[in-house]
C-alpha cells in the first residue's frame, strides 16, 4: 500500500494532559500545529455514571488498565515483569480522562534531590521556572482549593472554593489537628461551583469513570476546545508508528496508520511527543534504523530506564459511624505533607504525601475496596455491612527514586492492532521503597486510629496504581545520563521533543499531571522566545 | 449447568434473613451474560462450568475450586459478585441497611454531608528551600505574611 504524504509545521503525537497544553499554548501565539492522537473523542454526556449497572462498566470498559479494558485505540503493555500495573487511557483527553484530578504541585526541594539529599537525579530547571506555568494551568482547568498553604510555595486565589471534606475527612482533619500534623484543603481540578458550561461538582463519587456534567476537568473540555478553536488541528485514530529522520539527523515527521489501514507519512520542522512515560518511549524505540540502533536518539542508552512509578501503600480505616463513603469525590481536599521532606533521623531518604480517599460502591467494596477483604461464604453479607459506608483510606504517596533496571522496553513477538510492537514494563521497589513504604503505612493507620477507626486494613502496595508514569527519557544538562535539556529537547535530534511525564528527573511524592502539564507549556515558550516556531 | 451454577454461587454469596442468595436472582444466568460479552471470558466461563460438571458429585464446590486452581477460583468469584452487586434486588437490601442512596451516581449526584474543619497550621512555613536566592526570598516574604494574596505578575517574576 502507497503511504498518503503530506506536510505540517509542528507535529504533536498524543493529546492527553501534555500534548494539549503544548497545543494550546503554540496555538494561543498563532503558530501551525497538527497533534495526531490514536484515539478518539470522549462523550460526558453519555456518561457510564448514569447506568444502573455503572460499576460493572467501571469494571470493564472504564478499567483503567488497558489490558484488561482493550479498547481499540489501547495497545499491549506487557506487565508480568512489573509488580505495579499500568493505568492509562488512550482518546482524546488521555488518562485525564480517568483521573481523579488531584493536583497538588511538586516542591521545590524535588527539583534538587541529588544535591540536597544525595539521591536520584536533579532537575536542570526549578519550581521558580514552572510556577508562572502551573499558575497558567491552573486558570485553564480550573482549580478548586484554597492558597495560603504553609507547606507549598505561595500561589493565587483558586478558581473555586475546595471539594467538602464529607464526614470522614472532617474527622480526619480533626484527628490532623490533634496530631498537630500537616494538612491543607488539597488543589484539584474540581469545580464547586459552576464555570461557563461546566457545571459545579454535585459529589457523585467515581471521578474517574469521567465527569458527566464537567466539574471534573479532562483536557478534552478545557485546553483543546480552546486550542481548536485558535486554528489548531487534531486528527483522531491515528497510531503513530515511528518516528523518521532525514539525512542530516534531523526528526523529519512520522509515519502513521488510519482507521481504515492506510498509511500515511507527516512531514513536520518539529516533532513533539506526548505519549506518556510508556507510550513515548515505546514509539522511540520503535524507531530503531542504522544511525539509530538503540531506539531515536538513544545514544545515552537512557530511553526507557528510570521508570518511576510511585509505590501506594494503602491503609483502610473502618468507623462504628455510616460516613456515607460510597459519596464525595475520589480524592478528598486533604493533602498531607507531614513526612514530605527528606528527614535525616528515618531509615530512608527523601519523603510522602497522603491523601485521604472515600470508600466504595457496593460492587467494588464487595471485592475488597482498597485493602481489606471480604470473605466469600457464610460470613460475606456480615462483613459487607461492616465496610459498606463506613470506612476512609489513607493512600500514601511514595516518592520513588529512579534505577536503570526499572524500565521500559519493547516486546517484538506482541503487536497492537497495526502491527506496532508492544511495551513491556520492568519494574520492581527499591529498598529505600520498602522502608518509606514500612514509615507510611505505620503514619496511615497512627492516623486512621486517632480518628476513631476501630480497625485498620494495610497493603504495602496497591498493584493496579500504575498511574503516574515518569522519567523515561528524562531531562539533564549532561548528554550522556539524560533524554533531554532543560527546554525538553532531545540531546541527540534538537527538533525532538519530549513533553511527558517521561522527562521527570526525580518523581517527587505528588501527583505529577500539573507539573507534567507546566513543563510543556513552558517548552511551548521556549521553542518561540528561541525562534524556532 | 444451572443447577451446578446454583451450588457454586450460593456457596459463594448464601442468603439470609436480609440477603437473598445467588440462585434465588439467577446470579448464574447473569454471569452467563456478563462473560458473553469477552472472548477471554467466555472462555474462562467455559472453563469454570468444565470444572462444576468434573466435580459435580462432590460438595462444596466453591471450596474445590479453590483449592484446585485459584486463578479460575478468582474470575468466578468476581464475575459472581458483579452479578451479584449489579442486582437491582441485592441493591434495594442495601438502601434498607444503610444509608446508600439506591441510584446511579448521576445525573442526580449526592449532597455530601460535611462539617467545617480549619487546619491548625496556618502560619508555619514548612517547605525547604532548594538553596536559590529566589527560594529563600519567596520563604522570608511567605514567613512575614503567610495570608498574603500572590498575583500572577508577582509569580511571574521568580522566572529565571
Amino acid at each position: 500500500m502507497t503511504a498518503l504524504h503530506d506536510e505540517v509545521n509542528v507535529l504533536v503525537v498524543g493529546a492527553g494532559a501534555a500534548g494539549a497544553a503544548f497545543t494550546w499554548r503554540l496555538a494561543s501565539m498563532g503558530v501551525a500545529v497538527t497533534c495526531l492522537e490514536q484515539g478518539e473523542w470522549q462523550s460526558p454526556e453519555s456518561s457510564l455514571t448514569a447506568l444502573e449497572n455503572w460499576e460493572s462498566k467501571r469494571l470493564r470498559e472504564r478499567s483503567a488498565n488497558p489490558n484488561i479494558r482493550r479498547n481499540a485505540a489501547d495497545y499491549p503493555i506487557l506487565d508480568d515483569t512489573s509488580i505495579i500495573k499500568p493505568a492509562i487511557f488512550n482518546g482524546v483527553g488521555g488518562s485525564t480522562i480517568l483521573w481523579s484530578a488531584h493536583t497538588p504541585r511538586f516542591r521545590p526541594s524535588d527539583f534538587r534531590v541529588k544535591s540536597l539529599d544525595g539521591v536520584g537525579a536533579d532537575w536542570p530547571i526549578s519550581y521558580w521556572d514552572l510556577a508562572e506555568y502551573y499558575e497558567i494551568n491552573d486558570e485553564i482547568m480550573g482549580t478548586s482549593g484554597q492558597h495560603g498553604d504553609p507547606g507549598n510555595p505561595p500561589r493565587t486565589p483558586r478558581t473555586t472554593p475546595p471539594v467538602p471534606l464529607g464526614l470522614a475527612g472532617s474527622r480526619l482533619a480533626e484527628a490532623l489537628n490533634d496530631l498537630k500534623w500537616h494538612w491543607w484543603p488539597s488543589d484539584g481540578n474540581i469545580l464547586t461551583l459552576d464555570r461557563g458550561s461546566r457545571k459545579a461538582c454535585n459529589g457523585c463519587g467515581p471521578c474517574e469513570m469521567g465527569c458527566a456534567n464537567g466539574a471534573r476537568a479532562s483536557v478534552d473540555i478545557t485546553y483543546w476546545p480552546e486550542a481548536l478553536a485558535l486554528g489548531a488541528e487534531l486528527r483522531t485514530g491515528a497510531t503513530v508508528r515511528r518516528v523518521l529522520v532525514d539525512a542530516s539527523g534531523r526528526a523529519s515527521g512520522v509515519e502513521w496508520i488510519d482507521q481504515t489501514g492506510q498509511e500515511h507519512v507527516t512531514h513536520a520542522n518539529i516533532v513533539v511527543m506526548a505519549c506518556n512515560g510508556v507510550g513515548t518511549p515505546r514509539i522511540l524505540l520503535n524507531s530503531v534504523s542504522k544511525e539509530h540502533p538503540r531506539g531515536l536518539g538513544n545514544s545515552s542508552d537512557q530511553l526507557g530506564r528510570n521508570l518511576m512509578l510511585h509505590p501506594i501503600p494503602v491503609v483502610t480505616g473502618v468507623f462504628d459511624e455510616d460516613v456515607q463513603s460510597w459519596s464525595g469525590n475520589d480524592a478528598f481536599a486533604l493533602l498531607i505533607q507531614e513526612f514530605y521532606e527528606n528527614d535525616g533521623s528515618r531509615d530512608f531518604k527523601r519523603g510522602y504525601e497522603m491523601q485521604v480517599t472515600r470508600g466504595q460502591g457496593p460492587l467494588v467494596t464487595a471485592l475488597g475496596g482498597f485493602s481489606h477483604d471480604i470473605p466469600w461464604g457464610l460470613g460475606h453479607h456480615e462483613a459487607f455491612e461492616k465496610f459498606f459506608g463506613h470506612v476512609a483510606t489513607v493512600a500514601v504517596t511514595c516518592e520513588d527514586l529512579p534505577h536503570p533496571n526499572n524500565r521500559v522496553t519493547i516486546e517484538p513477538s506482541v503487536t497492537d492492532r497495526c502491527g506496532v510492537p508492544a511495551a513491556r514494563m520492568s519494574y520492581e521497589l527499591e529498598e529505600n521503597s520498602k522502608k518509606m513504604i514500612k514509615h507510611g503505612v505505620k503514619s496511615a493507620t497512627a492516623l486512621l486510629v486517632k480518628a476513631g477507626a476501630r480497625e485498620t486494613h494495610a497493603k504495602p502496595f496497591a498493584p493496579s496504581a500504575g498511574f503516574h508514569l515518569m522519567g523515561t527519557a528524562r531531562m539533564g544538562s549532561n548528554p550522556k545520563d539524560s533524554f533531554v535539556n532543560q527546554a525538553c529537547r532531545s540531546h541527540d535530534i534538537p527538533n525532538l521533543l519530549i513533553i511527558d511525564g517521561s522527562v521527570f528527573a526525580s518523581a517527587g511524592a505528588v501527583n505529577p499531571t500539573p507539573t507534567l502539564q507546566a513543563v510543556a507549556l513552558r517548552a511551548a515558550d521556549l521553542l518561540r522566545e528561541d525562534a524556532l516556531v | 449447568m444451572s443447577t451446578l451454577l446454583d451450588r457454586f454461587t450460593n456457596d459463594l454469596l448464601p442468603g439470609n434473613d436480609h440477603w437473598p442468595a445467588a440462585a434465588e436472582i439467577e446470579v448464574g444466568v447473569a454471569m452467563q451474560q456478563l462473560a458473553s460479552t469477552d472472548s477471554e471470558q467466555k472462555s474462562l466461563f467455559d472453563r469454570l462450568l468444565d470444572f462444576l460438571e468434573n466435580h459435580k458429585d462432590r460438595p462444596a464446590l466453591a471450596e474445590i475450586l479453590e483449592v484446585k486452581d485459584s486463578e479460575l477460583f478468582g474470575f468466578a468469584k468476581v464475575l459472581a459478585f458483579e452479578a451479584y452487586y449489579i442486582n437491582p434486588q441485592v441493591r434495594e437490601v442495601i438502601a434498607r441497611r444503610s444509608m446508600y442512596a439506591n441510584r446511579p451516581p448521576q445525573p442526580a449526584g449526592f449532597p455530601v454531608v460535611t462539617r467545617t474543619v480549619a487546619p491548625w497550621n496556618e502560619d508555619e512555613i514548612l517547605w525547604r528551600s532548594d538553596g536559590t536566592e529566589c527560594s529563600n526570598e519567596v520563604l522570608i516574604e511567605q514567613k512575614k505574611d503567610p495570608k498574603k494574596t500572590w498575583t500572577v505578575e508577582e509569580i511571574r517574576k521568580w522566572r529565571h
